[in-house]
């Protein structure tokens, strides 16, 4: 079967643009929550050598220097665009893994190898028209080969996008002949010199090595690979996201805090948000883990990451119970003395919350009936007026701690009020003179 | 691994299946004589936007295409995968600002025409100039 992974280039960048035709050609980054670091940068502004990741202060003087246009991050926007990616990418395809915020994995039986260049070209061409965000695709028997056809597809322009890593075995072989193996998803330093050793250097020679002699020293994870790499594929799409493990909500604050007020309401927040993940999603959690960190970015700063776990018995999804566990773990780790960067919750040992056993009477009850029916109509009502219009007071009112993004483009794909603007007002004709003849 | 999430848009936000086809409440009496003609209510989502994933909202700012029933605060539908004509009403990048314009086909060539007397067309230019999407519906409340 025909598979794909398809792309998008550059993304939060590539949205910005979409949105913003001044950014055309000029090169864009995208910062974290509260600008703390880089996350997108656009092909210009990688040409700049400013690194992923890059504390923003670091690069700043570069981005003045080269007019890098710096936006904040702004999620709603690229959930819209995202979803309306996999839209497309989805009816295109027969199966689809969406894999991130930014690229798919796609399934196409009975497509024939001579039409996948093609069929690329007419995926990337409707994304484009329809979004216009660019994706780059890469099409392969594996999905392996198909990651590798993909970086191919990004590092060169010739490709227009779109690289196939056919199946017949003499045209896969003598396109894998120059690539190194450790430009293979999944192999780091330490497999890629263990497999040289064995005289294992291209993708290629991966393909035909026997995959049982692989396995000897490269073990499984090595077999495998060397199965995906000759196009027999060991890993299918996975059309049902697999069920979560563990929710995280956490941020950097706008400012450091060092009342433990502030910061308790920062937990209360996180924990509420948690908690209304944990119920889009049906779950129960069993623990909670409370962190908090200082900058480590300021060295002459006392340092300090701290945290401490709560064990929530019956497990729960009630926002109240998370942000009351949630302030018993800062009780647990609180120490004044610090200027505290960042905070957040943790919430581990998830299961379904339509099978979490009711305790035997006496012992402890499952979670009330009462908490479970105050919390759907508190998420009732904010499906309904808006996302956290009813909330915990402990979540806090003013929320100091949370700081705002500088750079907010502000703009929104999804919200009426801040819609981007069609201009209408030029060029102007120039007022009609009266001439008096004399 | 992330899940396509409802994200509020045209398609999805409120729709006609937010209005259940409900008969005749009552259980006893007579059944209304409307139960069998009754009809979803409109949806002007489905009645204005036919490609919703490629459709996008703008905000008007300013007078120059009053003519074409476009008034300043307006909210325009844009198709972005729409194929511009002569005569579309379009969205253009131009001078990295999204303007919207007609298009026309004038004596020297392709314009971009305003739809007031006291605007200027302006000649589509050779560079800088892409047509950012197809205004297929305007939509303005009057109360």
């Amino acid at each position: 079967m025909l598979r794909a992974l398809a792309d998008c280039n550059n993304f939060y960048a590539s949205c910005e643009r979409a949105l913003n035709p001044a950014l055309e050609g000029v090169p864009v980054i995208v910062l974290s929550n509260n600008d703390g670091c880089v996350v997108a940068r656009s092909s210009e502004a990688k040409a700049l050598g400013i690194p992923m990741g890059a504390p923003f202060f670091q690069v700043r003087r570069l981005c003045e220097t080269h007019g890098v246009h710096v936006a904040s991050s702004n999620f709603a926007v690229y959930g819209d665009f995202s979803a309306r990616v996999m839209e497309v990418l989805a009816e295109q395809a027969r199966d689809i893994e969406v894999y991130s915020i930014d690229e798919a994995f796609l399934g196409f039986p009975d497509m024939p190898d001579a039409e996948a260049e093609a069929l690329g070209r007419r995926i990337r061409e409707e994304v484009r028209a329809r979004t216009g965000i660019g994706v780059s695709i890469g099409l392969a028997p594996t999905l392996l080969l198909c990651k590798l056809a993909n970086e191919l597809a990004k590092g060169d322009r010739a490709s227009g996008g779109v690289r196939v890593i056919p199946s017949d075995p003499a045209a896969r072989l003598a396109l894998t002949r120059p690539l190194a193996v450790d430009r293979l998803w999944g192999v780091g330093p330490g497999l890629a010199s263990r497999l040289r050793s064995h005289g294992i250097v291209t993708v290629a020679d991966l393909a035909e090595a026997e995959p049982a002699r692989l396995r000897s020293f490269a073990g499984v994870v090595g077999e495998r690979l060397a199965l995906e790499a000759r196009g027999v594929p060991c890993r299918d799409l996975v059309e049902e996201a697999a069920p979560r493990r563990s929710i995280l909500s956490s941020r950097s604050f706008g400012h450091p805090v060092t009342d433990r007020a502030e910061l308790e309401e920062a937990l209360a927040y996180h924990a509420a948000q948690a908690a209304r993940k944990l119920r889009e999603d049906g779950l129960v959690a069993s623990e909670l883990v409370g962190f908090a960190r200082t900058n480590k970015h300021r060295p002459d700063e006392p340092q300090r990451r701290a945290e401490a776990a709560v064990r929530l018995d019956p497990p729960t999804q009630d926002a109240r119970r998370l942000a009351a566990a949630a302030a018993q773990a800062l009780a647990g780790f609180w120490e004044p003395g610090f200027r505290w960067k960042k905070a957040g919750v943790f919430l581990l040992g998830l299961s379904p919350a339509d099978r979490s056993q009711p305790m035997l009477p006496g012992l402890g009850a499952g979670e009330s009936e009462a908490r479970r029916r105050l919390m759907t109509a508190m998420d009732a009502l904010n499906a309904k007026l808006g996302r956290d219009v009813v909330r915990l007071a402990s979540t806090g009112l003013e929320r100091a701690w949370k700081g705002k993004s500088e750079r907010l483009t502000e703009l929104s794909t999804t919200d009426a009020e801040r819609l981007p603007v069609a201009k209408a007002d030029g060029p102007r004709l120039p007022r009609t003179r009266i001439r008096f003849h004399e | 691994m992330v899940r396509l999430r409802e994200m509020g848009r045209a398609d999805e936000a409120a729709t006609a299946a937010d209005f259940p086809l409900l008969g005749c409440r009552i259980a006893a009496g007579f059944p209304s004589p409307a139960d069998d003609h009754l009809e979803r209510r409109i949806d002007l989502n489905a009645h204005l936007v036919r490609r919703p994933g490629a459709t996008f909202f703008l905000r008007v700012e300013g007078e120059s295409m009053s003519g074409a029933g476009i008034l300043d605060g307006d909210l325009l539908a844009v198709d972005r995968s729409a194929k511009a004509a002569d005569g579309s009403i379009v969205v253009v990048a131009l001078g990295g600002e999204l303007t919207v314009k007609r298009l026309a086909r004038g004596r020297g060539g392709w314009e971009l025409r305003a739809e007031n007397p006291r605007y200027a067309a302006i000649p589509v230019p050779e560079e800088g100039f892409a047509v950012w999407g197809v205004v297929v519906a305007v939509v303005r409340r009057t109360a």
